[in-house]
């Protein structure tokens, strides 16, 4: 089930109803709360919710057998077991296809022909992120920060339909404690939570399918075909889809966990905005970007081991960083670019320290300068998550240089302005659309729902015809 | 905007995960309060949405899921129209260059004879394309389409002889032209991009029952397949009448094995209709994604013979590796009608003999 459709509109308000007419007792509420998260999973393959339990089973298991080994080397062995099965499933899924097709292609050079079944899995929907969340809640437990949830708590918070197709990555350190506390149905923060749905079913539904449709689909499919400027602005575009798309999302999960009652971490923090690429994962993706640091920078030793493993540590982060997002080599090269542009930021901030400056600049000319740069720089990166095939990549970076002083008809007054609008919003301060919270927030409650159907009128009006896929789906 | 009193209630603390700096305090609200926001949003939503929302359920595949959101969106719509609601919706859409919620859906024109090469004069070949004067070629169709087109456009551009336009709408075929009507938007863009060579592929979508001249029709039975067979018939005379070459491709084969049968019942249909047709030429893409067996394959052997991915995960769609394949094939029959002399292109991999069913050029 997608968030922007009729169907969930009419889930979430049964949901809703149940969840605070049950929210005063515990189990009931529990039970509740799972059947319908396995329902709203169910929408897209009811087969998908076996494959939801098992991993819910996998971690669970693994985590209460790790807590009640006793010794280190129980609870090391424990602990690969279950992440064993847990990633495993994550591979077969998601990786079977991308290693049998590259160890075929690398025996073939060698003259062997394997007999590797050449199958295609069906990627289930959110499984990067429903894993992920499980094997930092089993690490956590190992690491003693966590105790085991109970069972069924542990099944709601895997579950959990808010957060179970795209994220963000809640932690069990965030997430089990409010599922086992009751939440307060007198403090509803609606104002914040309607704003995080209509603006995330805003930039969803209308910005990011508009520039999608209107110049990166037809550019990234055939870069050849079109002018300097149209790639140019194509990759803007795609810079602005994937953020209005993904943020979107994200937004809309954080709202409906508002309604209900529960805080989700924030994803996303004016990323266009950064002054570095470290600073750039400090505002894009930032519940996977401190999953990567807490679950696989800092156990590969993180900057503890002088300065070559530091650089080492954070090119295989990254390139695995790289690798969640889809089985592509394309994907193995954004990471890898982004694990570079890392690098370069930690060796020049080493450098900065070492003369006594300070790590960015303080002028407003160096700061704008700064920004441009790590823009551009996350842009390039973009080209390579974008194009379905190096191929296509470097066909799209060529088309930079070759294309000019060609007709642009696909950079229209709408483009032009949808980028500016998306770049230009990076900077709007943080009390603006907190003000439009708190003025939303003070209206009587009918007048609440006038406003908030003007703007669904507008949204649904100003989309296209039916949802466009959501990007991070496959991830 | 009205003021409340409970101000016991404004929440000064700081969002939890840094979602705000809490100097703009937010009125926290009941439970009760939140329900009554959210039924009026979208009771109201659906009030004024009621004609796209109906029109949107008309289009829709036909099932209990279709009769369910009618039985809704019936009386709702009836009220909307009541209260003088619906045609604000009707406006807002026609001004954005949409049709009209409100408008009948479209209608069939009758089977045009389409004049047959073996009682024709035969059409000189299409015109050699330079590179200051390419040869045009739109391709028109659903998402496979736009697929085909990006794989033609990458395969074309080297030469530099040939121009492609695509117009390729996802979700759309022939089968519902009250969700999208093919008839008149092939007429639209060919009078507006003034083509040398058309391009269509469609079929994916249209596996579905629909209404004709108020008859439910069954998919893949015989008036179905009549009815379906005159919307074909009436989207080629649309083009043929305009003097444009046409290549009808069909669709390629996909995973699911339910839905290559009605690819199968669609893929006839086009060959049928097409067949004989004087500049129209069919043109077949099954076997191009067949693997030795004549069965659907997701990877296949690349020029140099490595292995790639040529399906999407979806099983229907194609990978640019795919599209490449596809585009360069449908190339090389472009290349045929205009020098005759250069034969018929193969498949970029060995088909199975009985899978290869390519019609001649014209």
């Amino acid at each position: 089930m997608l968030f922007p459709t009729t169907d969930f509109a009419i889930f979430f308000v049964v949901v809703f109803l149940g969840h605070w007419l049950l929210n005063h007792r515990h189990r009931p509420w529990r039970l509740f709360m799972l059947a319908a998260s396995y329902v709203f999973y169910s929408w897209w393959d009811w087969r998908f919710v076996f494959l939801l339990a098992a991993c819910t089973v996998f971690a669970q298991a693994g985590a209460v057998i790790v807590h009640r080994s006793s010794g280190d080397r129980a609870r090391r062995a424990a602990l690969t077991m279950t992440l064993v099965a847990l990633l495993g499933l994550l591979g077969w899924f998601k990786y079977y296809g991308f290693f049998a097709v590259n160890l075929a292609n690398l025996l073939r050079t060698f003259g062997i022909s394997p007999p590797l079944p050449l199958l295609q899995i069906t990627l289930p929907v959110g499984i990067s992120f429903f894993t992920f969340m499980a094997v930092s809640y089993v690490i956590d437990v190992y690491r003693r920060v966590l105790v085991p949830a109970p069972w069924l708590d542990f099944a709601v918070y895997l579950s959990f339909f808010p957060h179970l197709v795209a994220g963000p990555i809640v932690r069990g350190g965030e997430l089990i404690p409010q599922i086992r506390t009751r939440r307060d149905p007198r403090r509803i923060d609606l104002g914040r939570a309607g704003y995080l749905i209509l603006s995330g079913l805003f930039r969803k539904v209308v910005l990011s399918s508009f520039i999608a449709s209107a110049i990166v689909d037809p550019v990234f499919g055939s870069p050849g075909q079109h002018s300097s400027l149209e790639v140019l602005f194509a990759i803007y575009g795609y810079a602005m889809q994937i953020y209005w798309d993904f943020s979107g999302y994200t937004d809309i999960a954080i709202g409906l966990a508002l309604l209900l009652g529960f805080t989700f971490p924030e994803n996303f923090n004016a990323p266009y905005a950064a002054l570095s690429v470290q600073d750039f994962w400090r505002r894009w993706h930032i519940t996977l970007s401190r999953w990567l640091r807490d679950y696989l920078y800092i156990p590969l030793g993180g900057n503890r081991k002088g300065r070559a493993r530091t650089y080492a540590n954070l090119m295989i982060t990254m390139l695995l960083g790289g690798l969640w997002h889809g089985a592509s080599w394309t994907f193995v090269a954004w990471g890898g670019l982004h694990g570079a542009g890392l690098v370069f930021d930690h060796r020049r901030a080493e450098r900065r320290a070492a003369q006594g400056l300070p790590l960015e600049p303080q002028d407003a000319r160096g700061r704008a300068l700064h920004r441009l740069a790590t823009f551009h720089f996350v842009c390039l990166g973009w080209v390579f998550f974008r194009a379905g095939s190096f191929a296509l990549a470097l066909q799209v970076l060529a088309r930079l240089f070759t294309g000019w002083f060609q007709a642009s008809p696909l950079v229209t007054p709408l483009v032009l302005l949808a980028v500016a609008v998306g770049i230009g919003t990076q900077y709007v301060p943080r009390d603006v659309p907190e003000r439009a919270q708190a003025m939303f927030s003070r209206l009587m409650p009918p007048v609440q729902g006038v406003v908030a159907a003007g703007a669904l009128f507008a949204i649904t009006l100003l989309g296209p015809q039916g949802v466009a896929p959501f990007i991070y789906f496959r991830f | 905007m009205a003021g409340t009193t409970v101000d016991e209630r404004l929440d000064p603390t700081p969002d939890p995960g840094g979602g705000g700096d809490g100097h703009v305090p937010r009125r926290l609200e009941p439970a009760g309060q939140v329900l009554v926001a959210m039924l009026v949003c979208l009771l109201l939503w659906a009030l004024v949405s009621a004609p796209s929302l109906k029109a949107n359920a008309e289009a829709s595949p036909f099932g209990a899921r279709r009769t369910a959101a009618l039985a809704v969106l019936t009386p709702l719509s009836a009220i909307s129209h009541a209260l003088g609601l619906a045609r604000l919706d009707a406006r807002a859409e026609t001004a954005l260059g949409r049709p009209d919620p409100l408008a009948p859906p479209p209608t069939v024109p009758p089977v045009t004879p389409l004049k047959r090469r073996a009682h024709a004069t035969p059409l000189p070949p299409l015109r050699t394309p330079t590179r200051s004067q390419p040869l045009h070629v739109l391709v028109l169709g659903d998402s496979t389409a736009l697929d085909l087109g990006y794989g033609l456009e990458r395969a074309a551009t080297p030469a530099g002889r040939y121009r492609v336009t695509l117009d390729g709408r996802i979700s759309t075929g022939l089968a519902r032209l009250d969700y999208f009507n093919w008839l008149a938007q092939a007429q639209k863009d060919v009078a507006r991009y003034r083509p040398d060579i058309v391009v269509v592929l469609l079929g994916l979508n249209d596996l579905q029952d629909f209404r004709a001249q108020s008859h439910y029709l069954v998919r893949y039975t015989r008036p179905w397949i009549r009815a379906y067979a005159q919307r074909v018939n009436a989207m080629l005379a649309e083009v043929v009448a305009t003097g444009r070459r046409v290549l009808w491709v069909g669709e390629p084969i996909v995973s699911n094995r339910n839905i290559a049968y009605g690819l199968r019942v669609v893929n006839k249909i086009y060959r049928n209709v097409t067949h004989g047709v004087l500049g129209v030429s069919y043109v077949d893409s099954w076997h191009l994604f067949v693997n030795s067996q004549g069965r659907y394959a997701a990877y296949l052997r690349n020029a140099s013979g490595d292995l790639q991915q040529v399906r999407e995960a979806d099983g229907e769609h194609l990978t640019p590796a795919g599209q490449d394949r596809m585009g360069q094939y449908v190339l090389g029959i472009i290349r045929s009608l205009s020098s005759p002399a250069a034969s018929t292109p193969s498949p970029p991999v060995s088909p199975t003999p009985h899978a290869s069913r390519s019609g001649p050029p014209t």
